[in-house]
């Protein structure tokens, strides 16, 4: 018979990595629902227009309230000139996907995951909102800058805030764990 | 019961002058009321009046009276010692206008002005024959339209003033001391250089347009400027150029005609135009998507999320 107390602390070891192992498997499970979550939420007619609609009636409101005499009509917002159509890819859904898919995956606690998955959604859909509200303005003044300001301006603008967004997260969740040890 | 035409007419005469050119008087006649046009003062002017009995009664002795502007201004008076039911009768005025104030008259007819003849109507014995004859002073009489056009009013685009001068008196304008016409551009313009005169000499002289030159009696002379529209869109350009002429043919240009616009219904009145704004870019109509992302966009996003992901956890294992 050997040693119960060298047993204890081989057991520990495999025991932390079985954990952790799990974990992971957890992790990997919450991103696919996630992917799976959001691929539903964006074929199911119903959802989507929801979604479609709010973020018109959101850039409505921001736009009336700056003075602008636009109104929505089901997913477009706009006046009788000028307006947009706010459809599934303009809803930014993929790129929240891929920040909750991040976030999902990062080993930290569940609570933080929490708290980065609220962080995401509300700040990259406050950013399209912003984007929206912008774009309507390029479209109804600069017409000419609108395909620059679209493609190249707020396109990188989304790429850099979604990955700052994360990293700023993800630094904050790894140096609380840190200190936390 | 039928009348004959030996019955005796019991009614009133009913003396008219009837409009120039008025057919059916009697024996197949037509009315004359016409003068000789337009003279310089001091020259004759023929008149000519034809009066009427519209009624077969015959009218007793009466006055036909000639006047110019109204009935205070006495032409010429001729007695006539009456005219037969259904006839009628032509008179001539000669009238000297010597002494009577140059411009545009109007020349009135009157039959029966003692009013002795009493008549079936009263109120058609007096007829305007002549709206606007025109009587010139032997001086020059100057009158100046001017106009601008241009393609579009906006700022930078050129636009063109054409003055126009008649002289429509009886003497010529000379080319005496001093500038005959002048027009200084105003705020908004900039004179482009090119000007151009039908006769006489044209310059810009800063931002002002001079011409030097004669006009004979009933000649006209033509003035073409362009300028630079410069101002603000929206703005008013108003501007009018003067004509320096002498009225009493001595040597002096003593009066001075504005020139008048003759779009407008006013006399010697600005010419103006507004500044438009430039043409706007085609505005967008209709509706656009903007999606977040394109298909690059996700692909980039997708790879820099792997990047800075795998780094994240690498610096993390590494801690550990």
């Amino acid at each position: 018979m050997g040693d119960p107390m060298s047993k204890r602390t081989e057991r520990r070891p495999n025991e932390a990595r079985r954990a952790s192992a799990l974990q992971w498997l957890l992790s990997i499970a919450v991103a696919a629902a996630i992917v799976g979550l959001l691929i539903t939420l964006a074929v199911d007619e119903r959802a989507i227009g929801s979604l479609q609609r709010g973020y018109a009636s959101a850039a409505n409101s921001v736009l009336r309230l700056l003075g602008h005499p636009t109104q929505i009509a089901g997913n477009v917002v706009g006046t009788g000139d000028f307006g947009i159509t706010v459809v599934t890819a303009c809803t930014g859904l993929f790129t929240t996907a891929l920040y909750l898919v991040a976030v999902a995956l990062f080993p930290t606690t569940w609570m933080r995951k929490l708290a980065g998955v609220g962080i995401g959604i509300c700040g990259i859909a406050i950013l399209n909102i912003i984007r929206l509200v912008s774009l309507y303005y390029v479209g109804v003044h600069w017409p000419a800058a609108l395909d620059v300001v679209h493609q190249l301006v707020w396109q990188s603008l989304f790429i850099a805030f979604a990955i700052a967004l994360w990293l700023l997260w993800a630094g904050r969740a790894a140096a609380r764990r840190g200190a936390a040890r | 019961m039928v009348a004959s035409a030996e019955d005796p007419c019991t009614k009133l005469p009913d003396l008219w002058l009837p409009a120039d050119g008025t057919t059916g008087l009697a024996d197949g006649g037509v009315s004359v009321q016409t003068t000789t046009g337009d003279v310089c003062q001091g020259d004759e002017v023929v008149i000519t009046v034809t009066v009427d009995n519209l009624s077969c009664g015959d009218a007793g002795p009466f006055d036909v009276t000639v006047y110019y502007d109204d009935i205070t201004h006495v032409i010429g008076t001729q007695h006539l010692d009456g005219l037969p039911g259904c006839e009628y009768t032509t008179l001539t005025f000669v009238w000297d206008t010597d002494g009577v104030p140059v411009g545009e008259h109007e020349i009135l007819a009157c039959a029966d002005t003692g009013g002795t003849v009493l008549e079936l109507n009263e109120g058609n014995n007096c007829l305007t024959i002549d709206t606007d004859l025109l009587i010139s002073p032997y001086a020059p009489l100057i009158e100046v339209d001017k106009t601008v056009t241009g393609e579009t009013y906006e700022p930078g685009t050129i636009i063109r003033y054409e003055v126009t001068i008649w002289n429509d008196g009886c003497g010529d304008q000379e080319d005496n001391p001093g500038h005959e016409f002048s027009d200084v551009l105003p705020a908004g313009l900039s004179g482009t250089g090119y000007v151009t005169a039908t006769s006489g000499t044209i310059d810009l002289l800063g931002d002002e347009i001079v011409w030097d030159g004669e006009i004979p009696a009933g000649g006209t002379v033509t003035l073409v400027y362009e300028a630079e529209v410069e101002g603000e869109p929206e703005d008013e350009v108003c501007n009018q150029g003067f004509f320096h002429w002498d009225s009493d043919g001595n040597g002096t240009n003593e009066s001075l005609e504005g020139t008048n616009d003759p779009g407008t219904p006013i006399d010697d009145d600005p010419t103006c135009f507004t500044i438009s704004v430039g043409p706007k870019p085609p505005g967008l109509s209709g509706t656009i998507d903007a999606p977040t992302l394109s298909e690059w966009g996700m692909i980039l996003l997708s790879c820099l999320f792997a990047l800075v992901f795998w780094m994240r956890v690498r610096r993390r294992v590494g801690a550990a």
